[in-house]
Parts: C-alpha cells; sequence; structure tokens
C-alpha cells in the first residue's frame, strides 16, 4: 500500500442493550476489530465495554478474523460495547488485471480446485446457515453472465440488484430467508448481500459474505449502522468485493471488519444472556475522516 | 426350554443365524447358556423374566421416544432375557477392527480440525468437509489434550449371511448404548447366574478403563478429578442411561445450566458455592454444548464452554465437533483411508458406499438403485433412508431425480442382509434380525473395547429396523472365554463394581431444586389426600349428616383449589351430590393440572429425575404410588375414592419415613426437608384460614374437618376429651410445639434447617431466608390466643391478620430460596 495516497479513517461503533428485566450474567461473542486486508491497515482498535467485563479473550477465527469473547457477570439492565479503531485504506483495487476468462472457465477452475487458492475458496460455494442454492437464483445469476470476461458478468449482476430491489429497513430482521427477500426484492444491505451470495453460489461460484463500515460520502446508503457486502473470488486474480447495495465495488470507501460464509459467522455483537427478558438495541456508528 | 423347544426353532433362509448353523445344529458357544435353560424348564424361566422385568422397573430403566409428529412417549426400557452369545476368538478378532477404525477416524478428526493433509492431498475430498453441517469451524486450530478427539466411541456391526462382519454406522459425537449395555449386564446376570458364571466376559475391567482414562485426562485435580456428565436433560432420549452412568461411575450429572464458565474455567454451581470441573463427560450432541460459539439455536449447553477448551482448562469428551465422522458419505473413503493413514486395510469392512458428491459415485449408485438403500448424507437432513428394492419404478425416478438435484446430499449403500437370534415369544424362541452395538474407550495408547455391547433386535421377522423407537428390543451380548488380548491394554476384570471416590455427590442447584420440589409436592399431595378423605364420611347416606357440615366440606374443597371450579355453592343443589361430583372429580381426574393425578405424576417426575439421590425403597415407595393410583386392577378410581386416597396417603408416609430413614442429612436432605416444612406450614394456614376465620353459629362440623384433615383429631381428643372449642382448635394447630402438625413447629424446623445452610451471601450477618423465619416464629410467639379466637362481625380479624403475615413470610421464603439456592434461571440468546 502506498502510504501518500492512503486515506486515514476513525472509526466509533456504539451498541446498547437495554433489558426490560435485570441480566445475571452474559456472555458475547464480538467481530469488531477490523482485519488487516490488502488494501486495508489497522492502526489501532479498543472495545469498551460498560458495566466492564469480567474477563475477556481474543483470538484470530476459522477464517482469520479477528474475534473476542467476553463475560459479564456483574447484574446489569444496560449493557454498551463501544468499538474504536483506526484504519488506513489504501486506493488501489486489489486483484491484477481482470481476465477474460468468463463464467464457465471460473466455474471448472473451481470444480477442478488444482491451486490451494481455489481450493480454499471453494468453501464459499455451498450452502450455509443463511445462504440456500436454488436454481432460480443460478438462473438470475447467469442472466448477468453472457459473453464478456467473468468480472464485468459479476457488475452486471451486482447492478441487476441493485436496481430491481429497493432498500427498505423496514420489512426484514436478520432471520428473514434469502428466499423471501428474492420474492420481495427488498431489504438492507445485509438482504443484499446474501441475495448476491446465493446467486453466485447456485451458479458454482464462490462467494463471500463481507461485514464492515461504509465511509459516508454523498448518496452512499448504509453509512449509519454497520455494512456488508460481498466478495467474489477469481482464479489467478483473487477475492474482489462488490457492494451491490451501492453498486459499487469498494475501495476507499469501505472498512472491512471480517468475512466468512454468510452474516452467521461474522455478526458484529452476539451472544447469550441469563434474564434479560425482551430487549432494545440501539447502533451508532461514526466515520471520521482523518486524511484524505 | 426344552430341547423341543430347541428343535423348533427355525432361523429364515437367507440369512446367518447366530444360534444355529446351516445344518440345523447349535454352534457350540451357545451351549453353556442352553443348559441353563434346559435345566430351569419353562416355569423357572418364565419366573425369571418376571424378575428381569421386575429389576427393570424398580431401576427406573426407560428410553424416550420422540416421533416428529406427537408428544414425548416414554417407552419401559425392553429387554428379552435370551442373551446374544459371541465366539470369544471371533470377538478378539471384531474388537481389533473396532480399535482400529476408532484410530482411523480420530486420526481423521485431528487432521481435518488440524492442518487438513488429507484435504489438500485430496484423501478426502474438500466438498465434503466444506459441506457438512457437523464440521464445526469454532473447533478448529484447537487442540484437544493429548490430541485426542475420540475419546469414546460407538459402532453399529451387523453380520452379512456368508458369516462376516460389516460396520453400518458410526457413532462419534454422543456415542449412546453404553449405559444401557451395561445395565442389561445387571439384569441378565441377576436373572441368568448360573449360565453367566460359565465363562461370560466382565464388563467392570472396561468401565474402570474409563474411569482412569477421565482421570488421566484431567490437567488439574489429578488426585481426585472432578468429572461431570453433560445431559441434554430428562426429556433426552437416553436420559435414564445418563443417570445411571452417572452414578456407576462416580461423576455428577449435570445440565449446561449447572455449569459455569468463569475466565475460562468451567465450574459446578452447587449448593455450596462453585466447584471446579475438570472433564466433562459430553452426552449432548457437539452443536448444543455451547449456545455462544456453536451456533445451534439449543440452549442446552454451557455458554463459554468451547473457549474454556480452548484455554486448555476443561477435558470435553469426546471434543466438540467429533460428530464430523459419523456422516456415512466418509464410509466411502475410509478403506483408503486406512492404508493412507495406517498403513492397514480395515479389520472390519465398511458395507460399499458411494457418496453421491463425486460424479463417478452418483451415476453408479444411480444405475444400481435397485439394490442400494440411499440415506441423507449428513445429520439433520430429516428423510428416512429409501431401499431402493423396496421402491415402484415411478419413485425409484423421483428419487433419482433429488439425488441428481443435491447429489452431494446422499449416501448410497449397499444393504446388508442382518443376521438372526432367537427371543422368547410365548414360550418358544423365534428369530428376530440382529445389530450389535460395540463401544470402546481411549485407554492412552489405544482404544480397549467393551468385551459385550448392546444388542438391538428388530420388532419382528420381517422388519428390518432395530431402533427402540419402532418398537425393537435390546439383548445382552455375552462375549465366551477369556481373552488372548496382550496384557497391559485389557486391565484385571473385577468382581465388584467400581467403588465411588466422592464422599458425596456433588448437590448442583438444579438438583437441589428438584429436591425442594420433590418435599413441596409430596407434602401438597398428603394435604389434599387428607382432606378429601375426611370429607369421604359426610357422603354416605346413613350418616346424619348436616347441611352445614355438607357445605363446611365443600368450601374447603373448593378454596383449596381440589374443585372443578371455585365457584360458590348453588343454593339450590343438593349438597351432598354436589360435594360427591367434586370429591369423584378432584381424586379421579387424572390430568386437571394441580390434581391429585397431576401431582401424584410430578412427584414421580421428580423422584425419577433424583433415583441417584434417593435410596432404592423411598424410589420404589414413589413407583407404587404412581402404580397405585394407574392401577387398572384396582378398577375405576371414582368408585373406590376411600381405598385410593388411603393408599396415598399410606405411601406418602411410608415415603416420609424412608427419607428421614436413610437420607444422608446433608444439604440434599435439608432441602428436601424445607420443601416439605413449608408446603405443610402453607397447607395448615389455608386449612386454619378456611376453617376459623369467619365464625358461624355451624362452625362445629367444619371445625372437626379440619382436625381431621389436619391429622390432629386424635391429639386433640387426647387433650381435651370431647367439647372442640376454637381457640382449643388454634392453639393445638398454631402453637403447639409439640404437634409434629402444628404451624410453629414447622416454622422452627425451617429455621434450624435454613440455618444450616451454607451462607449465600457471606456479608450479611442474617440470610433473607432467616429473617423471614425471624419475624414469622416472633408473630407466633407474640400472639394473644384470646385475640386470636375473638371475633368482630363474624371475622377473627387477629387470626386472619396472623395467617396473612404467616403465608406472606413463608411465600417470600421459597422465593428467596429460589433465588439464593435453586435458581435456574433461563438463557436467551440474541
Amino acid at each position: 500500500m502506498d502510504d501518500t495516497s492512503a486515506r486515514a479513517l476513525r472509526i466509533r461503533h456504539r451498541t446498547r442493550y437495554l433489558y426490560a428485566e435485570r441480566v445475571s450474567q452474559s456472555r458475547h461473542r464480538s467481530f469488531l476489530t477490523p482485519r488487516t486486508t490488502p488494501r486495508q491497515r489497522l492502526a489501532s482498535s479498543a472495545v469498551a465495554i460498560e458495566p466492564p467485563p469480567d474477563g475477556s479473550t481474543s483470538f484470530l477465527d476459522y477464517f482469520g478474523n479477528p474475534v473476542t469473547l467476553f463475560a459479564v457477570d456483574s447484574p446489569h439492565q444496560t449493557l454498551v460495547i463501544e468499538a474504536r479503531s483506526a484504519v488506513t485504506l489504501g486506493a488501489e483495487p486489489p486483484g491484477g488485471a481482470p481476465a477474460s476468462d468468463g463464467a464457465d472457465a471460473v466455474r471448472s477452475a473451481l470444480t477442478g480446485a488444482e491451486s490451494p487458492d481455489d481450493l480454499q475458496a471453494l468453501e464459499f460455494c455451498f450452502r450455509s446457515p443463511h445462504i440456500p442454492l436454488e436454481d432460480r437464483l443460478g438462473a438470475y445469476a447467469r442472466e448477468a453472465f453472457g459473453a464478456g470476461s467473468f468480472r464485468s458478468g459479476v457488475a452486471r449482476l451486482m447492478r441487476r440488484i441493485h436496481d430491481e430491489f429497493e432498500y427498505d429497513p423496514a420489512v426484514t430482521t436478520v432471520s428473514t430467508p434469502v428466499s423471501t427477500v428474492f420474492e420481495h426484492k427488498r431489504g438492507v444491505c445485509q438482504d443484499f448481500a446474501h441475495v448476491m451470495i446465493a446467486c453466485l453460489r447456485s451458479a458454482g461460484l464462490a462467494a463471500r459474505y463481507v461485514s464492515g463500515y461504509l465511509v459516508p460520502a454523498p448518496g452512499v446508503v448504509g453509512a449509519q449502522a454497520s455494512h456488508a457486502w460481498v466478495s467474489v473470488y477469481e482464479p489467478g486474480a483473487g477475492w474482489i468485493d462488490f457492494d451491490p447495495t451501492n453498486d459499487v465495488t469498494p475501495s476507499t470507501g469501505h472498512v472491512t471488519l471480517a468475512w466468512g460464509r454468510d452474516y452467521s459467522d461474522v455478526t458484529p455483537f452476539s451472544g447469550v444472556v441469563t434474564g434479560g427478558g425482551e430487549h432494545d438495541v440501539s447502533v451508532d456508528v461514526e466515520i471520521e475522516l482523518e486524511r484524505e | 426350554m426344552t430341547t423341543e423347544t430347541l428343535a423348533r426353532y427355525r432361523s429364515v433362509p437367507g440369512h446367518y443365524d447366530e444360534l444355529t448353523g446351516p445344518d440345523g445344529t447349535t454352534r457350540p458357544h451357545w451351549r453353556p447358556l442352553l443348559d441353563v435353560m434346559e435345566r430351569l424348564g419353562p416355569i423357572e424361566l418364565e419366573k425369571r423374566v418376571e424378575e428381569s422385568h421386575r429389576i427393570l422397573k424398580d431401576n427406573g430403566a426407560t428410553y424416550h421416544i420422540q416421533r416428529e409428529s406427537g408428544p414425548q412417549r416414554v417407552r419401559p426400557w425392553p429387554l428379552d432375557l435370551v442373551p446374544v452369545v459371541l465366539d470369544g476368538a471371533e470377538w478378539d478378532r471384531l474388537a481389533q477392527g473396532v480399535a482400529q477404525r476408532a484410530t482411523l477416524l480420530n486420526t481423521i478428526l485431528a487432521d481435518l480440525y488440524g492442518p487438513r493433509n488429507l484435504i489438500r492431498d485430496r484423501k478426502l475430498p474438500a466438498d465434503l468437509l466444506y459441506i457438512h453441517p457437523g464440521f464445526l469451524r469454532p473447533v478448529s486450530g484447537i487442540e484437544p489434550v493429548d490430541g485426542n478427539w475420540l475419546m469414546v466411541y460407538g459402532v453399529d456391526l451387523a453380520r452379512s449371511e456368508d458369516g462376516g462382519w460389516w460396520v453400518i454406522g458410526d457413532r462419534t459425537d454422543a456415542p449412546a448404548g453404553m449405559g444401557f449395555a451395561l445395565e442389561n449386564r445387571l439384569v441378565s446376570s441377576r436373572t441368568l447366574p448360573e449360565a453367566f458364571h460359565a465363562g461370560v466376559r466382565r464388563l467392570s475391567g472396561f468401565f474402570r478403563t474409563q474411569k482412569d482414562t477421565f482421570t488421566r485426562l484431567a490437567r488439574h485435580h489429578r488426585d481426585n478429578p472432578r468429572v461431570v456428565l453433560l445431559s441434554g436433560g430428562p426429556d433426552t432420549a437416553t436420559h435414564f442411561e445418563h443417570a445411571f452412568m452417572a452414578r456407576y461411575l462416580g461423576c455428577t450429572l449435570v445440565e449446561g445450566a449447572d455449569l459455569a464458565v468463569k475466565d475460562r474455567r468451567v465450574f459446578l454451581k452447587t449448593l455450596g458455592g462453585a466447584l471446579p470441573v475438570d472433564v466433562v463427560w459430553r452426552c449432548l450432541d457437539s452443536e448444543s454444548c455451547d449456545p455462544l460459539e456453536l451456533g445451534s439455536d439449543s440452549l442446552d449447553g454451557a455458554p463459554g464452554l468451547l473457549d474454556s477448551m480452548r484455554a486448555g482448562n476443561v477435558v470435553i469428551a469426546n471434543a466438540p465437533g467429533a460428530g464430523f465422522a459419523e456422516s456415512p458419505a466418509l464410509m466411502a473413503f475410509l478403506p483408503n483411508l486406512a492404508r493412507h493413514c495406517l498403513g492397514e486395510d480395515l479389520g472390519i469392512p465398511s458395507v460399499a458406499t458411494w457418496w453421491c458428491g463425486q460424479p463417478q459415485a452418483l451415476s453408479e449408485a444411480s444405475e444400481r438403485l435397485s439394490s442400494l438403500v440411499v440415506k441423507p448424507a449428513f445429520p439433520g437432513a430429516g428423510r428416512e433412508p429409501a431401499f431402493g428394492s423396496a421402491l415402484a419404478e415411478a419413485e425409484r425416478a423421483a428419487l433419482r431425480d433429488r439425488m441428481f438435484a443435491d447429489p452431494r446430499a446422499f449416501v448410497a449403500q449397499e444393504q446388508v442382509s442382518l443376521s438372526t437370534v432367537p427371543v422368547r415369544e410365548d414360550g418358544d424362541l423365534a428369530p428376530r434380525y440382529l445389530v450389535i452395538r460395540a463401544l470402546a474407550v481411549f485407554d492412552g495408547q489405544g482404544y480397549t473395547v467393551m468385551p459385550g455391547g448392546l444388542a438391538r433386535v428388530s420388532p419382528d421377522a420381517t422388519s428390518l429396523d432395530v431402533s427402540v423407537a419402532a418398537g425393537g428390543s435390546s439383548k445382552d451380548l455375552w462375549v465366551m472365554g477369556e481373552s488372548d488380548d496382550p496384557p497391559g491394554t485389557l486391565l484385571p476384570a473385577v468382581q465388584k463394581p467400581i467403588t465411588v471416590s466422592r464422599a458425596t455427590f456433588d448437590l448442583s442447584s438444579r438438583v437441589a431444586g428438584n429436591l425442594y420440589w420433590l418435599g413441596r409436592y409430596t407434602e401438597r399431595l398428603d394435604a389434599a389426600a387428607r382432606l378429601i378423605r375426611a370429607a369421604l364420611p359426610l357422603l354416605s347416606r346413613e350418616s346424619s349428616t348436616t347441611d352445614a357440615a355438607l357445605a363446611g366440606a365443600l368450601g374447603f374443597v373448593r378454596a383449596l383449589g381440589y374443585a372443578r371450579t371455585g365457584a360458590g355453592a348453588d343454593p339450590g343443589a343438593d349438597l351432598r351430590r354436589t360435594l360427591a361430583d367434586e370429591v369423584r372429580f378432584a381424586v379421579s381426574d387424572a390430568d386437571r393440572r394441580g390434581g391429585l393425578g397431576w401431582q401424584i405424576r410430578q412427584i414421580h417426575r421428580m423422584a425419577w429425575l433424583l433415583r441417584d439421590r434417593l435410596s432404592a425403597d423411598a424410589w420404589m415407595i414413589v413407583s407404587e404410588l404412581l402404580a397405585d393410583y394407574e392401577d387398572p386392577a384396582a378398577g375405576p378410581r371414582e368408585r373406590n375414592l376411600g381405598a385410593v386416597l388411603d393408599r396415598i396417603v399410606i405411601d406418602l408416609t411410608s415415603f416420609g419415613g424412608a427419607v428421614s430413614d436413610t437420607m444422608t442429612r446433608g444439604h440434599g436432605w435439608r432441602i428436601l426437608e424445607i420443601g416439605r416444612r413449608l408446603e405443610r406450614g402453607l397447607q395448615l394456614g389455608e386449612l386454619l384460614r378456611h376453617g376459623l376465620v369467619r365464625v358461624t353459629d355451624d362452625e362445629r362440623a367444619r371445625i372437626e374437618l379440619l382436625l381431621v384433615a389436619a391429622d390432629s383429631g386424635m391429639t386433640y381428643r387426647s387433650r381435651y376429651l370431647t367439647s372442640l372449642q376454637a381457640d382449643l382448635v388454634i392453639d393445638l394447630l398454631l402453637f403447639d410445639d409439640a404437634n409434629p402438625r402444628a404451624v410453629v413447629f414447622q416454622l422452627e424446623r425451617l429455621r434450624d434447617h435454613v440455618q444450616s445452610l451454607p451462607a449465600a451471601s457471606p456479608a450479611e450477618r442474617r440470610s433473607p431466608e432467616a429473617r423471614r423465619l425471624t419475624d414469622a416464629l416472633a408473630a407466633v410467639e407474640l400472639a394473644d390466643l384470646d385475640a386470636l379466637s375473638a371475633a368482630a362481625d363474624g371475622v377473627r380479624t387477629g387470626l386472619e391478620r396472623l395467617l396473612d403475615r404467616l403465608n406472606a413470610n413463608l411465600t417470600g421464603l421459597s422465593e428467596d430460596l429460589t433465588r439464593d439456592y435453586l435458581a435456574h434461571a433461563a438463557l436467551s440468546k440474541q
């Protein structure tokens, strides 16, 4: 990464839980520390929790994402998690020059899985907890792959989803199935990402879910909370990001937290609590541009 | 059994028979058993069968069956008296194959959760790993103690027509069967001791090995490690086995909520505080054991358990994720993997298996569909196996379509023709199909195989489904003759059962809760039975019962919640008939929540959960209580109200006696006693309230009923001869500290018990529980009998206020106890 062209950002991600009843203890898992990627460098990261946790542990998960587990043993009715991090983003797009091969060549490279990278990418070709494989989803993807390169085909699929689906925070929850979203063509960034992944995988291609943040800019959708998009594998080039919510190829406008097969692998914040009853959650993300 | 019985036995053509050879002669290793059965004769054998049923019932041996729809059913554990007998030399070869397979599967698991060389080197298809729902990514990279993923292994074996054995299924996640095998052995060795002592190999050495393994695995407290058996709770199919094994091996039976993870260490929550846990014997599926990281919706496990293993602070056996190796899809690759990983051929062949995720395998399976069984490749797919031979051409075509649509989800296997074995049927012997569950444990170097196992047989001679859920039965498996295993791998057989090394079992908060409610339910039932029994004489047409007495009894039955409705008496109704209806309903309706039948079942359930805490006698009395109530031979309950109630009262009195005579005076006994005393105090308060608070001219009959219901009629008469006076009754039932049925007696016992409980919060000088009792006792001591007995406007307000205060204290005490000692707050996921 060339530091002179780098963009420095400060992120503050605040999650607040309000419980109807007292929680006597809780255990949590968080993916709130941005991972290091070819275009992203982590300058600093800290997660503060109130009430203060009774022990926490951090390690890299199966996919190489930084993950933190923590426990709160003091009774509480409000839990606040505040993650602050500073990253620098390089403008240079990853992955090298696009191959001229089409989707069929990509599919057969994955099936053969001759290089170690291809073999690893194969993991992202199948169904996973939030991703079904369906013929109609595969057909939807294939319609975007006409003549031309694989990458331009993925871009067409992204554009089609962006054009045909409506961003609507009121209709879906984290558990709305992809097939429902696909039928109603409405949802949030997480749904857009899941739909695009399901279409690509149903067409025999490798796609993973990326959790992160969107740097606010005129016209971008989804910057007030955590964001999600898609990464697609192209043999020889590697993983290339696509954001179907905004119809852009992420570069210096997207901060990567973690990736996995789908949302369930990298849920920013989850947990198991004793007591608590009903709860309300509010999320607030602020991104500050430190240096352009 | 006679020689003729044996001669009449016919095996099934086309199947190997375990008892008789192709020429009809008996195989020699069955001889010792057959000799004994012939000598005993049919009548004695029948007695032995009954004996075996009695032992199973006394032990509470059951199997829970959950079909996809409909309620859960509890089946008595089915056991056929005639064991399966196998030749020792043949068994040794088989055992070697089982141990080899366990070693192989362990090696595969260690690789897949570690470096994944098998994937890189293409020994196993990458997509099989990636698509397998049992491949638990959060486990990957964790190194279990000694690199051991598989501590306990189960494998289903079947014998084909030519006499060869085949593996038809692997159990690597939380293998069941060990406890049922042991239970079957205890029954068969007691019912057929003469034959058993003629050279059957013992199981105790195997269990000793398992116990030693758990002890050795413990990182800390090696001298006396705490091993817990993690169960999914009483509604799990094999909960009987969990309770039984926990008791036999001397480990504590726990559910997820009994465990707490703190600072990456696992603790057992007990009445006396949190105790460190060294080894978790996981009898709960991998996905459920840690709801924080392992992703299932189940909340049965303990959040943080996996991280404690990651930190090396606890051993989980089997390691979470071990269920990966159960997939029948893996079987297709085992012959090659055995050569690659071990440099050996499989000792016991797997049935020929095609994982349809490979194009070549899919087309082969599709071509041979009519001779294959098609199964889901992974658990949870929710489809029954399809037998190609049993399908019509159109159904086969539909199956083929499904296979081609999602080939990775399917496995096709050759069908093994199961061997047959005789079961007793109407005094004769009839053939049934046999599958053996062999079991192995890691012994430090390799795997020790149980010299026996769980034999399961089909429900009839046509079905090949041997599952208990499908109506199959089980048998003990006898391996004859000395072992020729090299010394050192098998410990010497021990004659007596393993002794428990802990003086007392740890009393978890959950068990304490069960004991508390057992105490409360028994006392509540006692109060109900006595009250209704006291009302029965009023129903007799012969008696000169007054309307006042009938109305009084009806008032009690209604006020205490035993009646159909809480509505007041219909002035026009015949009081005698109404009371009779209500009483009949209260006793005979077995289903209404809170009714007598319901209470009896709650007591039975609690006692069943507490089998390992109660003496065998106490457990048997509770079994009798339920059997007496449900006994169809006793005729309709409504016709024998008196007899039914008498038996309930007598059974409960025996239960109280058994508890006080046999239970160690530990925290467990104390909690049970607290439950009883607290409930009795509450019940007495209610009786006094409905008997005495309202003053009427005709209260005499009501007071009489009150005295009988409170079991204090005799005491009263011995003191005061005849006259019934409210103040004397109040004195006897509230203040008389010599009367075990007086309120003050309960309060004093409660105070003693509560003071002996470990402090829930050491900072407080006096616990909230103790403060409640101080207040209640002060109220009783300061009360003035005359003031209590005096009435204004027809109400004894002084008495009412005192009863309110006592009730508030006792109800509050129950809440405090629940919070401080018995709490089992529910988890929720977000």
